[in-house]
């Protein structure tokens, strides 16, 4: 339109507008129209969403080294990163390239990054893309919750991707799938009703969407369950219960408890998955009819009170949710002390051998390692913050309780458990480093004094026990926190690096040679990953209870992590440190690092 | 005696000789006040606490001696302001004062309080003056 005609019309506009509210009871100014700009802006921010990739299922398999496309990068759950621009020659100029204020109590959640975009789960089902380079908003989906949900319901650990799809479990207990383009919702499946909290977050293999439920704290009879979706359209495609039903070996190891009186076997974590073996690997959390299961234990008849399949690792087939073996890491377990966490795939060499193995590490902060296609049991390491297994049989790996630290039902003592319920391990997850063959694992030192609390039969409690009072590790020397290297070829510590606050962060190792992790104190950090020497750290707005990542844009490499807290373990871990103070009213931001760019 | 015996009699004698120094009155709360606090309790802090108070998977027991042997030589100030301060870890102080006043009165009627017609107030300085359950 030439510059004449448009004077023209707008004088046209405005006299209409003008003759319309002349008419009208007052004069009402014409809403705002976005200018061209903005038009032209949204437009190309539209035009960059809509060349986004699908995610194949061979990126999702291996991929490219500046994705991480799985809650910890790779099906494996080794959380390491191939990326090696950042090493320990120059991570000491590490800096803030952006950040952005996430939805209070947003604490656990790991950020995925697909094509430079960074998706993102906020507490109270905000789900958003940013542009992984900018820190720009590319699109938002907020879920109206029918619901609200516990504490175990409100965090989310993991989303997932694959297609053209991302996949969110919300705080109402539904799956549902976002359109990556767009963030507009394609399918919504219902999971389960007010029982149900989904704390771990789905994965995606063979186009479908394995979740995770928890919340059996409450009395679900039979216990709890994972599924599998389909990731078109959102349909259950098949059910597994972690608890044994009948005519499943196991379902007669609840001393005598009728079946719809057990509970448990939540799933706190998502599913790792190796596709060789195309085996699934998921834990099983513990079970909450302790008096009933103690009982047994006590009484020593321990098979019939080993709770299965309670305290697992379950390796299912994908395709059909068929049980391929399931190994038992704390039969009858009474002390919430659950392998509840990663299943991490790796190979190791163990006696001469290369072993395709599992690797999990309790809350007691036992690691099993298993055989990954039979889960037969290899070998164990103990990081020494435990007194709750005494010994472990060396041919099966069947742990030897402390006696004294069992539930006296008879009240005539308190029995000192350490560590405490809420664990020395918890979800932040370990990172495996596949070259050098390095664990690395959080710990926070501690113990819970408690009574047993006695109770009418089926009732439950959430912990066994009552009167629990955090305790320091006897000896303490007042370090609470720890980051462990194990190398998992001879099971040595390498190194610890001690401190005060609790390491409640994952860790994340990297190809440059670094381990970054974060803790209670708010401080981010960077170690060498082989001597365990501080190379970088920085305060943060609030403690880190989350997962780091680290992805490539335009070939440069960048270091994320949300800081904020929300969940019980800060506040549980407090009282061991009561001069530590984090801000209260859980704001949460996600920090992404970078190198300063070349002049 | 057994040792779990001699474990409490300790906390007892310092009780009392707390109580003696700072002359607290009984904490009275109201039926109504309880009641609404049950409400609250129930919503906001019986995921982590328990619906039993004491039978929580994520936080510490809000009933029972562990509590009192916590509480018993401090005001009702003290569990207030930290209630305030840090409940629930989601949304702190975002009840509003007069729900924590609720919670606590529904707290002390677990703890074997009875109700009677004064109200708990919602003001630290007037929850100072009265006594923990012990």
């Amino acid at each position: 339109m030439t510059i004449a005609a448009s004077t023209r019309a707008v004088a046209l506009v405005l006299s209409l507008t003008t003759a319309v509210t002349c008419l009208a009871q007052g004069v009402v100014p014409a809403p705002l129209q976005p200018d061209a700009r903005s038009v032209e802006l949204i437009s190309a921010r539209q035009a960059r969403l809509d060349r986004i990739p699908p995610v194949t299922d061979a990126d999702l398999l291996h991929p490219a080294d500046g994705e991480w496309v799985n809650w910890r990068r790779t099906y494996d759950g080794q959380g390491f990163s191939p990326l090696a621009q950042i090493d320990k020659s120059n991570v000491a100029a590490l800096r803030p390239a952006w950040t952005w204020s996430m939805p209070p109590n947003s604490s656990q959640n790991a950020p995925l990054v697909h094509a430079g975009v960074m998706f993102v789960y906020g507490v109270g089902d905000r789900v958003q893309a940013l542009d992984a380079k900018t820190g720009e908003l590319l699109w938002e989906h907020t879920h109206i919750a029918k619901r609200t949900a516990s504490i175990a319901g409100i965090v989310k650990r993991a989303i997932a991707i694959s297609g053209d799809r991302l996949f969110v479990a919300t705080t109402d207990g539904q799956m549902i799938a976002l359109d990556i383009h767009t963030g507009k919702r394609v399918w919504a499946t219902e999971l389960g009703g007010k029982e149900v909290d989904i704390s771990a977050g789905p994965m995606v293999v063979h186009g479908k969407v394995i979740e995770g439920l928890a919340g059996c704290t409450r009395i679900v009879p039979g216990g709890c369950s994972f599924v599998a979706l389909d990731a078109e359209t959102g349909k259950l495609l098949w059910t597994f219960h972690t608890l044994a039903r009948a005519g499943e070996p196991g379902v007669d190891t609840w001393n005598d408890l009728p079946f719809e009186k057990r509970n448990g076997g939540s799933v706190w974590s998502t599913a790792t998955y190796d596709p060789a073996l195309n085996l699934i690997y998921i834990g099983a959390g513990n079970s909450y009819n302790w008096q009933d299961l103690t009982k047994g234990i006590l009484g020593k008849n321990t098979h019939k009170s080993d709770g299965l399949y309670t305290n697992s690792t379950l390796a299912v087939d994908p395709d059909t949710g068929k049980l391929k073996w399931y190994y038992q890491h704390l039969p009858g377990e009474t002390w919430d002390l659950d392998f509840a966490f990663e299943r991490t795939i790796a190979d190791i060499q163990w006696q001469g051998k290369t072993r395709h193995v599992v690797i999990t590490t309790g809350k007691a902060g036992i690691t099993d390692v298993l055989d990954a296609a039979t889960g037969k049991w290899l070998f164990s390491l103990d990081q020494g913050v435990q007194n709750v297994v005494k010994a472990i049989d060396p041919r099966t790996g069947r742990k030897i309780y402390n006696q004294a630290t069992l539930p006296d039902m008879t009240l005539q003592r308190t029995d000192l458990q350490c560590p405490a319920g809420f664990g020395a391990k918890n979800y932040p997850s370990n990172s495996f480093n596949p070259t050098s063959r390095i664990l690395y694992i959080p710990l926070a030192e501690n113990c819970g004094e408690s009574i047993p609390k006695i109770f009418k039969p089926g009732e439950y409690t959430g912990q066994g026990q009552e009167l629990r009072v955090t305790r320091y590790l006897p000896n303490s020397d007042g370090n609470i926190g720890r980051l462990d290297a194990v190398d998992m070829q001879n099971g040595k510590t390498l190194w610890s690096t001690r401190q005060r606050a609790s390491v409640t962060g994952a860790a994340m190792a990297t190809a440059g040679g670094l381990v970054f992790v974060g803790d209670a104190d708010r401080w981010f950090k960077a170690y060498d990953d082989r001597t365990g020497a501080l190379l970088w750290q920085m305060r943060l707005n609030d403690a880190i209870t989350s997962y780091p990542i680290s992805y490539a844009v335009d070939g440069k490499q960048y270091v994320a992590i949300l800081a904020g807290t929300g969940g019980p373990r800060i506040p549980n871990l407090r009282a061991l440190t009561p001069e530590i103070n984090t801000p209260r009213g859980g704001g949460a931001v996600m920090w992404v690092f970078e190198l300063p760019s070349k002049p | 005696m057994t040792r779990f015996a001699l474990l409490l009699l300790p906390l007892c004698c310092l009780g009392a000789g707390a109580l003696a120094q700072t002359a607290r009155s009984p904490a009275t709360f109201t039926a109504e006040q309880a009641a609404r606090g049950e409400t609250i309790y129930r919503d906001q802090c019986q995921g982590c606490h328990g619906d039993k108070l004491d039978n929580g998977e994520f936080g510490v027991p809000l009933r029972g001696a562990v509590f009192a042997a916590h509480w018993h030589d401090k005001g009702l100030d003290a569990p207030f302001q930290l209630m305030i301060e840090q409940m629930p870890p989601t949304n702190p102080g975002g009840l509003g004062v007069d729900a924590y006043a609720d919670v606590l009165a529904f707290m002390l009627s677990q703890n074997g309080a009875k109700p009677s017609q004064t109200p708990l107030p919602a003001d630290p300085d007037a929850l100072a003056k009265l006594a923990a359950p012990n």
